[in-house]
């Protein structure tokens, strides 16, 4: 397996303090490669308590869900994304056997996760305001 | 957007395909990345 669109791949993702560093080791969803970049968006192991609304970006994997996919539960954030370089700084295992991909996500699932990115980036054009010199 | 310093005025190369995918979905797709691409990094 290497990094492609889909997989679900060991990330150094930055923190909030520090948001231009490598941070904390999570499974991370590639939405792409366009050499030497990737951009990743963030996972965690968290709980999502179940009368919480489920926010637009915001893809929750359930037990069974997440089994097929090599993982505990999980929640996806699309997001909240990073722009990486390839590189070992930020992908930990980039020169081991299988470069840190824990699994790739089946084309269905790549579709799903694809227009979800879509809408997101339509509601961000859509609560920009552009002003001044067009 | 987290963004890694070390790629700060590199212009990333053409967008890696995917297996098997269509030229509709491979255009739609690129459009996106490039807009992602262009949301300001987070200091």
């Amino acid at each position: 397996m290497s990094i492609v669109e889909g997989a679900f791949v060991k990330v150094l993702f930055p923190t909030h303090e520090k948001p231009r560093e490598p941070g904390l080791l999570h499974i991370c969803y590639c939405l792409g490669v366009a050499p030497p970049v990737a951009l990743v968006a963030y996972t965690a192991t968290t709980f999502w308590p179940a009368d919480l609304p489920v926010p637009p970006g915001i893809r929750i994997f359930g037990r069974q869900e997440a089994a097929t996919l090599n993982q505990a539960p999980f929640v996806l954030h699309l997001n909240r994304l990073a722009k990486i370089a390839l590189t070992e700084r930020w992908l930990p295992d980039l020169y081991r056997p299988g470069q840190g991909v824990v699994c790739i996500a089946p084309p269905q699932l790549r579709d799903e996760l694809f227009q979800a990115s879509q809408e997101l980036m339509r509601r961000r054009r859509e609560l920009t305001q552009k002003l001044g010199i067009p | 957007m987290y963004a890694a310093p070390e790629l700060n005025g590199v212009i990333p190369g053409p967008l890696e395909r995917s297996e098997g995918e269509s030229d509709e979905r491979y255009a739609q797709r690129s459009a996106l990345f490039s807009e992602f691409l262009n949301i300001p990094d987070a200091d």
